[in-house]
């Protein structure tokens, strides 16, 4: 065996390594969410399994909250994603400025959502409904999770749109913007989820 | 000796044969020495049967689920439209929606938003109403829909590479198991 | 497509020229975070080992005598437990693979350089959490941690584990992370999976392991501080709570663990025992897949460790599954026989652990398929049946593995080899030393002595000096493999690139090798397992030629001429 086919010599034109090649980054960002989907998956099966079982209890507190507080947030939480995916569209068509824009509107309510999601816990808190109640423990636990979620998406939002202003995505890099939004669509999927299972049923 | 039963190896990428490693040659380790006991020919006899054994209907048909597996993994590109396809689709304002195209900024993630809009109107609804035995499994539905939209059109899974889908149906299967598990069996055992 | 992320500006060597200084930096050069993985894993691995001496110590006699009281008995357990598991034996793997894979891929790096560094630099603030604990009021609650134990009883410390607990697991998720983006999209031409090491194959299940079964380790941990800082009772039935929830749970995550613990071991097992006996591996494809196998039904088999707290219809099942694995364990270790079948073995001390792994892991297994079946474990739980099955399978099994391993890639790792003779004074001491500790404990298992005590009754008193001393031999024989590293470090002799004449990737470069592993890219043997034939030959001469052993002829490591190889 000559010493030539240990080494591929540089003038080789190197096919891929595999031939449906996925991006690194992107795969990561799968790869994260799948064990967020784990975690999430069990506080949520924690109050699930006493909402299973005491459903009147349940009923009560529902009866007594109302859903209007937490609709408007579960709307603003679907148009930030709009958002999200518009500015996604407006980078891969070149538009910076829109990107800026659109994603500015994400963070916008983003931040409405966790200042909304305040509001609403200091209402609870005047109900009686503290972390230390059966119920309350339940439901603190997998929605204040998701509201560290959401913080930690508008703040990755605004590195995104610093780096936009400085012209760091263009029309054929805007790998950066997808990833963000798979994370912060992930967000919005799992409070799809908590919404209906937490406050609806 | 056995080396010829064995199936062709294959490279995964490019589907050519890779020649099998020929037998020892002599002075070399001998693969097989000649058994001399009962228990050394036992020995050969089972290795032998093992070796055979890829040739089974079982583990041919498990061998040739996980090369199926690998490839749909690796090969196949998404199932409803081509990436190319979708990446059109998703960077044009107008898309075609039950045989009609509809134009409106944003295409058809503004269509998508629409929809999850009015699902979660009829969720509310559903919840504010007095209850009937399907209301429940109806929001249950709605936002599982809803959740399968957004993943597949916001986040592409629909268009984007088959490993992903893997990535995300694998932990869903597994917690799908164990919070199952915890809803059903009761609190306390014993 | 996106390749390697490592800023060219700080390139690194690792070449002749490294400094101590360079392994206590922020680097993001895989091989250097690798062995900074093992020197910290190690470091515990003594820590551990200490605490495992104190243990044994205070178990010479059946009454208190190194402990004031019970408590602190509970404490050295638990953190003996959780260093060794959580700081050693994860770590370690976590090591070999980072070290390991991307010079098996033919890789300039792991996929995320940075990544890579920073899930290492969680470990040692966790170390120095969980140890902090002693000084707040310890954990006592087992490695398990059960509630009311870990909610009612414990002091601060208990919170500090926890936490300590929640890096290591975010560690281990993003370097598993890690690992599946790099051997997915960074094997070289020509290499397909199927022409992967089965140590990469081992990686690989036992990342995807980590990415499912990790997190069910945070939800738990989260919940568990809440219960102890936040005043919610997720754990306690009194206040609406429910014990159970964190068996649960934590099985859901500590099951699938023991995979995540003993498939990289199984890895480097087969690696050993092919290179070493100069014959290809038996069964590759069933080797592989049955790594596959164990990472997905193992996360079926959980409530076995909760057979006396399940509700009794559903011990049956649960039986099954676990027998279940027992079947892909097995076609492992008949393939691993069928390895050694006929091959030209030489007893170097790597082979020798990897054969002492193979004898001491059925023994493991064995127990474990006893301890499986629901009639035999509702009489031996929380005896030390349990404890002499877990050690045979982490420590006769993992620990086995990793000084093979050890003895197999030092010479990759500094271009010296460990010194043979006390290679095999180690393995002596440790074969031995082992045997007489953990075996001895089936037998007060069974004749009921519990476990987790340190007052037992006083007709154990001869077996458990027995176990004591032997446990002593053991720890001795760590000092053995530590001795040897250093004097080799210092004062061993340069060998040649492939000591081993080995066919993997990661021996087609210079020993250590230079940054970014490879000059130009290199091309992998066919068959990476493919001993004994004439092609494998003419490419490991080629191979020494490409990087000539030292000039230096008494260095007696260079080829020795065998008719095996
Ligand atoms: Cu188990």
């Amino acid at each position: 065996m000559s010493e030539a086919s240990l080494e591929r010599a540089h003038h080789e034109v190197l096919p891929a390594a595999t031939p449906a090649q996925i991006d690194n980054a992107k795969f990561a960002m799968w790869l994260y969410l799948a064990s967020e989907v784990v975690i999430f998956a069990i506080l949520i099966a924690v109050y699930i399994v006493f909402r299973y079982n005491n459903p009147d209890v349940v009923h009560d507190i529902h009866e007594e909250v109302g859903i209007i507080l937490v609709s408007i947030n579960t709307f603003l939480l679907l148009a930030s994603s709009w958002a999200m995916v518009m500015g996604l569209q407006q980078i891969q068509r070149g538009n910076q400025q829109g990107l800026i824009q659109w994603i500015g509107i994400t963070a916008v309510l983003g931040t409405v959502f966790v200042a909304l999601q305040y509001v609403e816990y200091n209402e609870l808190g005047h109900l009686g409904l503290s972390l230390s109640t059966e119920f309350g423990m339940r439901f603190y636990a997998p929605t204040a999770f998701h509201g560290v979620h959401v913080i930690i998406g508008v703040l990755w939002a605004l590195r995104v749109i610093l780096r936009a202003r400085k012209g760091y995505y263009t029309a054929q890099n805007y790998l950066g913007v997808e990833i963000f939004g798979l994370y912060w669509h992930f967000v919005d999927v799992v409070w799809i989820l908590l919404f209906t299972v937490i406050y609806l049923v | 000796m056995a080396d010829e039963q064995k199936p062709p190896l294959t490279d995964q990428k490019t589907g050519e044969k890779v020649s099998p490693t020929p037998s020892y040659p002599p002075g070399e380790a001998e693969r097989m020495p000649e058994p001399e006991t009962g228990l050394e020919e036992a020995v050969v006899n089972a290795l032998d049967a093992s070796e055979q054994a890829v040739a089974s209907p079982v583990v041919q048909a498990f061998d040739s689920a996980v090369s199926a597996v690998q490839e749909a993994v690796d090969q196949i590109p998404g199932p409803a439209k081509t990436h190319a396809e979708a990446s059109a689709e998703e960077h044009s304002d107008t898309t075609i929606i039950m045989g009609r195209a509809i134009t409106v900024p944003g295409g058809i993630y503004t269509v998508v938003f629409g929809v999850l809009g009015v699902a979660t109107l009829v969720e509310i609804i559903l919840a504010e109403f007095p209850r009937g035995l399907l209301t429940i499994p109806l929001m249950l539905g709605l936002a599982v829909v809803k959740a399968v939209l957004v993943v597949m059109y916001y986040m592409h899974l629909r268009s984007d590479s088959r490993v992903f889908t893997v990535v995300l149906l694998l932990p869903v299967a597994v917690t799908l198991l164990s919070t199952l598990y915890l809803i059903t069996v009761p609190v306390t055992g014993y | 497509m996106a390749s390697i992320t490592a800023p060219l500006g700080q390139a690194q060597t690792t070449a002749p020229g490294l400094k101590v200084s360079d392994f206590f930096r922020w680097s993001v050069d895989h091989k250097i975070i690798g062995i900074q993985y093992m020197a910290t894993a190690i470091f515990f691995f003594i820590v551990g080992g200490a605490l495992a001496m104190l243990i044994r110590w205070e178990l010479l006699t059946p009454t208190l005598d190194l402990m004031q009281n019970g408590e602190q008995y509970n404490t050295l357990f638990s953190i003996h437990a959780t260093v060794m598991i959580f700081l050693w034996i994860i770590p370690m793997f976590a090591g070999f693979g980072n070290y390991l894979v991307p010079l098996m891929l033919g890789a300039k790096d792991m996929a995320f350089p940075w990544l890579n560094a920073f899930a290492f630099w969680l470990i040692p603030p966790a170390g120095i959490l969980l140890l902090l604990g002693w000084f707040v009021g310890p954990a006592q609650a087992g490695w398990t941690s059960y509630p009311p134990l870990s909610t009612l009883y414990s002091g601060d410390g208990q919170t500090l584990w926890a936490m300590a607990l929640h890096l290591l697991g975010i560690s281990s998720i993003l370097g598993a992370i890690n690992f599946i983006v790099t051997i997915k999209n960074m094997r070289p031409q020509g290499m397909g999976y199927w022409q992967m090491p089965l140590f990469v194959w081992a990686i690989l299940a036992t990342s995807i392991i980590v990415v499912l079964a990790t997190p069910f380790l945070a939800g738990a941990l989260t919940l568990l501080i809440l219960d102890r800082v936040a005043g919610t009772s997720f754990f306690d039935p009194a206040n609406g709570g429910d014990a159970l929830l964190w068996q649960n749970v934590f099985w859901f995550y500590s099951h699938p663990a023991v995979y995540i613990m003993v498939l990289p071991g199984m890895g480097v097992i087969s690696e050993l025992l092919s290179v070493h006996s100069r014959k290809p591996i038996f069964g590759y494809r069933a080797i592989a897949l049955s790594s596959m196998a164990i990472a997905l039904v193992g996360f079926t088999v959980w409530a076995h460790h909760m057979f006396t707290s399940l509700t009794p219809e559903l011990r049956i099942p649960f039986m099954v599954t676990s027998m279940i694995i027992a079947v892909p364990t097995g076609i492992k270790i008949f393939s691993w026989l069928g390895t050694l079948w006929g091959g030209k073995i030489r007893f170097t001390s790597a082979m020798l652990f990897a054969l002492g792994f193979l004898s001491m892991f059925v023994i493991g297994g064995i127990s474990g398929v006893m301890l499986g079946s629901v009639p035999v474990d509702i009489h031996l739980h929380d005896t030390y049946f349990v404890v002499s099955h877990l050690h045979f399978v982490l420590y006769g099994g993992s620990v086995f593995a990793i000084f093979g391993g050890i003895y197999h890639w030092f010479p990759k790792m500094f271009g010296k080899k460990l010194d043979e003779r006390l290679g095999k004074l180690h393995f002596a001491l440790t074969y031995v030393g082992f045997f007489f500790t953990f075996f001895p404990q089936h037998i007060a298992g069974m004749l009921g002595m519990p476990r987790r005590v340190a007052v037992y009754d006083p007709q154990f008193q001869q077996i458990n000096v027995i176990i004591s001393i032997a446990s002593f031999v053991l720890g001795i024989a760590t000092f053995v493999l530590l001795y040897n590293i250093v004097v080799t470090l210092i004062a061993g002799k340069r060998v040649g690139a492939n000591p081993w004449r080995a066919l993997t990737l990661e021996w087609a470069t210079s020993s250590p090798p230079p940054a970014y592993n490879f000059i130009g890219d290199p091309v992998p043997f066919e068959d990476p397992y493919g001993y004994g034939t004439e092609e494998s030959v003419a490419y490991l001469d080629a191979l020494e030629k490409r990087f000539p052993p030292p000039v230096d002829t008494s260095a007696t490591l260079t080829r020795a001429p065998q008719s095996g190889d």
